[in-house]
């Protein structure tokens, strides 16, 4: 079996100016591999400035890389290629808001995808946009409104929605939870979980909330200052972390304290 | 410990299109000398405001009732605003989220706290003054732990990592020795290592000094592991207050045992199963419910809750639910 996405020797560096001629490097991601199956989830963690957005920016195409290649299904995966990418691989960003466009609809907003990228008639994409906007937990009606009328749990459900609605196999996410109300982002992770059921999607995301991370991921890249750490399955990097900055990264002291209760109480 | 902050009954009327709206509404708060309390709420539900109501940034279309608004042995409200500057300025600073953004751009770190040293510390004459100000401003960047003062005091805000910035401003907070510390989401948005950090600085100010910090949060896993008593409130009402740890073993309230289920995500649910969620969203200002507001959310609500619940008082905890998820022992 292939590797739905195989990602080998990506790197990336980037050119800041030091002195009037002189040019300096710096690196932003050291050279690495990895690879994901079918309907599998990923977890990027680490430290501000450690990599793992750029990783998540890479994958997604809104950077090209400084060298390296991405395999999409055995096949390469040209930086360029806008058109594969945006059907295959899509992206939610943290801040909702801002990444929806203010000035359309919801609506429009999810057409505008089908519109470049499927040959679907316009009554087709009508469809399929109310079939969506259903799928992720919103009312036909919320076609008409604007994003600013919705509050900020809906809002990321019309991202997602706008990422699901071209049927990709990868769905990258860069801190999609970080900033929702908790009660909110428990239902965002439901959802997400519901159409990778459905979907059959692969889930790449960057997080630091280690309770996030443990209760979605299947495998968790560990990276730090640029360079991947360690890369393994969940429940081996939870049991037996060889480094002590995944251990660091992987443990909460509030979780711990609040189980040292339950435990006690018990 | 001898209470320093009395608030009861609380209520802030916001005067909107819709008619009068109760942003806060009948908020009660205790908190100790020396006192880490932890505000927990979710957006909209007034826990900023009841920070500013406390600091006094009011706006003057806001309506506040309260039964009790002390601090120490002054009745805030019945102070003219002149005497009540006067009385926060000296005892109370709060600190924001986002630190790098409300420093001021165009200023250097080190003139920034320099100016925040109270004039009344200062000895001498002209030059002595400016000298012993540079010194305080020193000794301040190393109490809240940045070793390099030189290099901070000489850079600009944008140059500073955000936990850097959240120590400055704690720094710039405590140079009067306030009494009381309002931390507004100090830590929202920063790694995990930043932010433990600043709990630790935040818990050493407490303990050292006997400063009483109210920590106002989103979400129960930004709690300061020091914290000694926490409060909960959903959309303006109590839900729930007393000891933390008590509060996160033995949850009362149904809100506050589903903020436990949503934010400590392993504790006996397997990966990758739902979680179990308050359904629905929060309401917004124009549509609270009316009773109890987590009514509509709840999973436990009846007929009864279109009443609100009083607060019940019981083994130093109180929370405010018809139908509490453990019985309440009358003898207790």
């Amino acid at each position: 079996m292939t590797n739905l996405l195989e990602v080998k020797n990506i790197s990336k560096y980037y050119r800041a100016k030091n002195g009037w001629l002189k040019q300096r490097r710096i690196c932003a991601l050291q050279p690495l591999s990895f690879s994901i199956q079918r309907g599998e989830t990923i977890a990027i963690m680490g430290e501000t400035g450690s990599g793992k957005s750029t990783i998540a920016r890479l994958i997604a195409g809104a950077e090209t890389p400084s060298s390296g290649e991405i395999y999409l299904n055995g096949e390469l995966l040209n930086p360029h290629d806008y058109q594969t990418r945006c059907r295959e691989i899509r992206m939610i960003f943290q801040d909702s808001l801002s990444s929806l466009n203010s000035q359309l609809t919801i609506g429009r907003q999810l057409l505008e995808p089908l519109k470049f990228n499927s040959g679907c008639t316009h009554a087709e994409q009508l469809e399929r946009v109310y079939v969506i906007l259903q799928k992720v937990g919103l009312l036909p009606d919320h076609f008409h409104f604007y994003p600013h009328m919705l509050s900020s749990g809906q809002q990321q459900r019309v991202c997602i929605a706008r990422a699901i609605i071209l049927e990709p196999q990868i769905i990258v996410a860069d801190e999609a939870f970080a900033s929702l109300d908790p009660s909110i982002r428990a239902q965002i992770i439901n959802l997400i979980l519901d159409l990778q059921e459905d979907m059959g999607i692969s889930f790449i995301f960057a997080s630091h909330s280690p309770e996030i991370v443990k209760h979605v991921a299947d495998k968790i890249l560990i990276m730090h200052r640029g360079k991947m750490i360690e890369f393994d399955s969940t429940q081996a990097l939870l049991t037996n972390p060889k480094e002590q900055i995944s251990k660091n990264l992987l443990q909460s002291e509030q979780l711990n304290k609040a189980l040292k209760h339950t435990t006690t109480q018990e | 410990m001898s209470t320093i902050l009395d608030i009861r009954n609380l209520t802030i009327e916001l005067e909107t299109s819709a008619g009068t709206v109760k942003v806060l509404d009948k908020v009660s708060l205790q908190l100790a000398e020396g006192e880490i309390h932890t505000l927990v709420g979710e957006s909209g539900s007034g826990k900023s405001l009841l920070a500013k109501a406390i600091m006094g940034f009011i706006n003057p279309r806001w309506k506040i009732t309260a039964d009790r608004l002390w601090w120490r042995h002054y009745d805030l409200l019945s102070l003219n605003p002149a005497q009540r500057r006067l009385v926060t300025g000296r005892d109370m600073a709060m600190i924001f989220q986002n630190p790098g953004s409300y420093l001021d751009p165009n200023t250097k770190i080190g003139d920034q706290i320099r100016e925040t040293i109270p004039k009344a510390d200062l000895k001498g004459i002209y030059l002595r003054r400016k000298a012993s100000r540079t010194v305080r401003a020193e000794r301040l960047l190393h109490r809240v732990g940045i070793k390099d003062h030189q290099k901070v005091m000489e850079s600009y805000p944008y140059q500073l990592s955000e936990g850097v910035a959240q120590k400055v401003s704690i720094a710039m907070a405590i140079a009067h020795n306030p009494k009381l510390l309002i931390a507004d989401e100090p830590t929202t948005a920063m790694e995990p290592n930043t932010r433990n950090q600043i709990y630790r600085l935040l818990a050493k100010l407490s303990a050292g000094q006997g400063m009483s910090i109210l920590m106002v949060t989103q979400d129960l896993t930004s709690i300061v592991p020091e914290s000694q008593r926490m409060s909960l409130v959903y959309c303006g009402q109590l839900m729930e207050s007393g000891a933390t740890e008590q509060i996160l073993s033995t949850p009362m309230h149904p809100y506050t045992q589903a903020m436990l289920q949503m934010s400590f995500f392993d504790q006996g649910i397997a990966p990758k199963t739902r979680l179990p969620t308050l359904t629905g969203a929060i309401p917004t200002l124009q549509h609270m419910p009316i009773g109890c507001r987590l009514g509509p959310r709840c999973p436990n609500a009846r007929r009864d809750c279109i009443h609100q619940p009083r607060l019940t008082k019981f083994k130093q905890r109180e929370f405010a639910c018809h139908f509490p998820i453990r019985e309440v022992k009358s003898h207790d």
